[in-house]
């Protein structure tokens, strides 16, 4: 009687979380093998796997839907702000930690009123400050807004690691001459790797996901972003679900890479994003 | 001895001063231009946001000052209203389902008997990564009347007169668009709250084991108190968050059939690009703001007085 009591039991806590485990993983296998099928086949079955599978759809996405020029401009995008995000993050986080200047609190305050605005809030008025300047449609454009959007996250997240960082370091560095550029790249920055890293992670998943800035300010078909490239594949290529599939699993498939390689940092650095709001 | 150096100490000592000055201005350059920039790029809108909503201004030509006539017109806007209960009515549910589905989880992970605790835990998340705009897609796919997966398990389990159009019925939609919101972000909360639930001490549950108090009782009386104050952040953030829901409803309705599934978001950049009414869309931007902030004070003050 007890051990089936504890049979009951253990299903009733293991199942649930199976289940949504499950509907987790589910979706994207079943969007992965359904790429690998022709249209026909889909819609004929639609759970069934591929019975010859081939990377048409692939070639075609990549070829004929400008999946490529897609591909390029979010990987550039995603580089250039990255390495912005970090040089510019890791300096003004670590003065703010190290210095006490007067109006280091109102800079603090300034960067960190950033985290309670929705970028929605401020797609109005970007793309009237965008239009007025001349910097719709330009290779640069998205580049700014990104490196801001990703900075009161970076900056706190670097902040907080070097005020556990023992001045020590820098001591020991003022003795041997070195200057304030030296101190900061060569000696703190080596220390901040962990950090550093994560604040990578989180600004290239975010930039590679980013859609609504890059659809309002950027209109020219050479210099679109995946996100906003798959919602044209529903307008012009309407029928083709295979298609659309491809498209979407080479859209996630580098998301899918890093977060295997640094579920545990990702989680990490989104917790502390959140929590300190 | 001591004499003869001293001009050298004092000439050191200038120097000293000199490089310490050079190096607070550099300091505040370092500083000031990031800073700068992100005034420019984030503040700024904002100011101009809050000028443009008292203001008249189709994108073209000078704008003219109406006064409050924007908040005038909003307060009378019914499809505003539509679109702020709709992204009300998400928000609660994503609040109830995301929040709600997460803290079951992390009662369940302090049980003894679930296993592949590492492996639940890396994929429940894994949805959090994705772009909003896939997910969108895939439940897109998801909830297709023909060739849809929902619809497809429902003929397998035998269910086939549950079938319906998922996205296409104005009775349900906000429903089934509130469902890949919560599903995607479950994973989120659940990381927040097991990173309080871990931080409990042990020997709290041991003495209480001791007492003889079993899994349920721990849950309710051990771990819910104890996470109370991540609890409160994590339903500010989550209800705060829905309120910028946009990209999986661009893909999968669009707000429609209709207006149906319109929110506030959806709603500001249909005014503002397809109709072209800059102003009135900056006065939407404003309220989407200001709902969020309000929406964040309430909540706290609701828990905040619970605890005591």
């Amino acid at each position: 009687m007890k051990k089936v009591k504890n049979i009951i039991g253990w299903i009733f806590i293991n199942l649930p979380i199976f289940l949504l485990s499950l509907t987790c993983i589910f979706p994207v296998i079943w969007l992965m093998y359904s790429s690998l099928k022709s249209q026909q086949e889909f819609t004929l079955s639609t759970l069934a796997l591929p019975k010859a599978p081939n990377f048409d759809n692939y070639i075609k996405a990549w070829v004929t839907a400008r999946f490529d020029t897609y591909m390029f401009n979010t990987t550039l995008n995603s580089l250039i702000s990255l390495f912005m995000v970090l040089i510019i993050s890791f300096s003004v986080g670590y003065l703010l930690s190290r210095y006490h200047f007067r109006g280091r609190g109102l800079v603090y305050a300034i960067f960190l009123s950033g985290t309670m605005l929705p970028v929605y809030s401020l797609i109005v008025p970007m793309f009237i400050q965008f239009n007025k300047l001349g910097m719709l449609n330009k290779r640069f454009t998205l580049w700014a807004p990104y490196i801001c959007f990703e900075l009161p996250i970076s900056i706190f997240l670097v902040d907080s690691y070097v005020k556990g960082i023992s001045n020590e370091m820098e001591d020991a560095a003022a003795i041997d001459g070195a200057g304030l550029f030296r101190t900061m790249f060569q000696v703190i920055m080596p220390i901040c790797r962990p950090v550093l890293s994560t604040v990578t992670i989180l600004t290239f998943m975010h930039v590679w996901n980013e859609f609504p800035l890059a659809q309002i300010l950027v209109s020219d078909q050479n210099l679109k972003t995946i996100p906003v490239g798959l919602t044209y594949f529903t307008t012009q290529y309407t029928v083709d679900y295979t298609l659309l599939m491809a498209a979407l699993v080479m859209a996630t498939v580098p998301i899918i890479i890093i977060y295997l390689l640094f579920s545990k940092k990702i989680m990490e650095g989104m917790m502390a994003g959140a929590v300190k709001g | 001895m001591i004499c003869h150096s001293h001009p050298v100490i004092k000439k050191g000592n200038v120097m000293l001063k000199k490089k310490a000055r050079n190096k607070i201005t550099l300091v505040y350059a370092l500083i000031l231009v990031p800073l700068l920039m992100y005034i420019f790029f984030i503040i700024t809108p904002l100011i101009i946001s809050v000028i443009y909503s008292f203001n008249k201004w189709s994108g073209i030509g000078a704008k003219q000052f109406t006064g409050l006539r924007n908040y005038d017109r909003l307060i009378h806007d019914k499809n505003f209203w539509l679109a702020a209960k709709n992204t009300l009515v998400i928000a609660l549910y994503a609040v109830l389902g995301q929040v709600g589905i997460a803290l079951i989880i992390s009662f369940l992970m302090t049980n003894h008997k679930l296993k592949f605790r590492e492996f639940h835990r890396t994929v429940i998340f894994f949805p959090v990564v994705m772009a909003p705009i896939v997910i969108g897609f895939i439940w897109k796919f998801i909830y297709n009347k023909d060739y849809g997966l929902l619809n497809a398990l429902l003929k397998i389990a035998g269910r086939a007169n549950w079938i319906k159009p998922w996205l296409d019925d104005p009775g349900i939609v906000v429903k089934s668009v509130s469902v890949p919101v919560i599903w995607q972000f479950i994973g989120l909360y659940m990381v927040i709250l097991l990173g309080a639930v871990m931080s409990i001490p042990n020997d709290i549950f041991e003495c209480a084991e001791l007492d003889g108090a079993n899994w349920g009782q721990k849950s309710i009386y051990i771990t819910l108190p104890m996470i109370w104050d991540t609890l409160k952040i994590a339903i500010i953030l989550c209800a705060s968050g829905t309120m910028k829901i946009y990209d999986q409803i661009y893909v999968m309705t669009n707000g429609g059939p209709g207006r149906s599934s319109s929110v506030l978001t959806l709603y500001c950049y249909d005014t503002t690009f397809r109709i072209g009414n800059f102003g009135y869309g900056a006065t939407i931007s404003v309220s989407i703001l200001l709902f969020g902030l309000a929406l964040a004070g309430i909540i706290q003050l609701l828990m905040g007085r619970r605890k005591n």
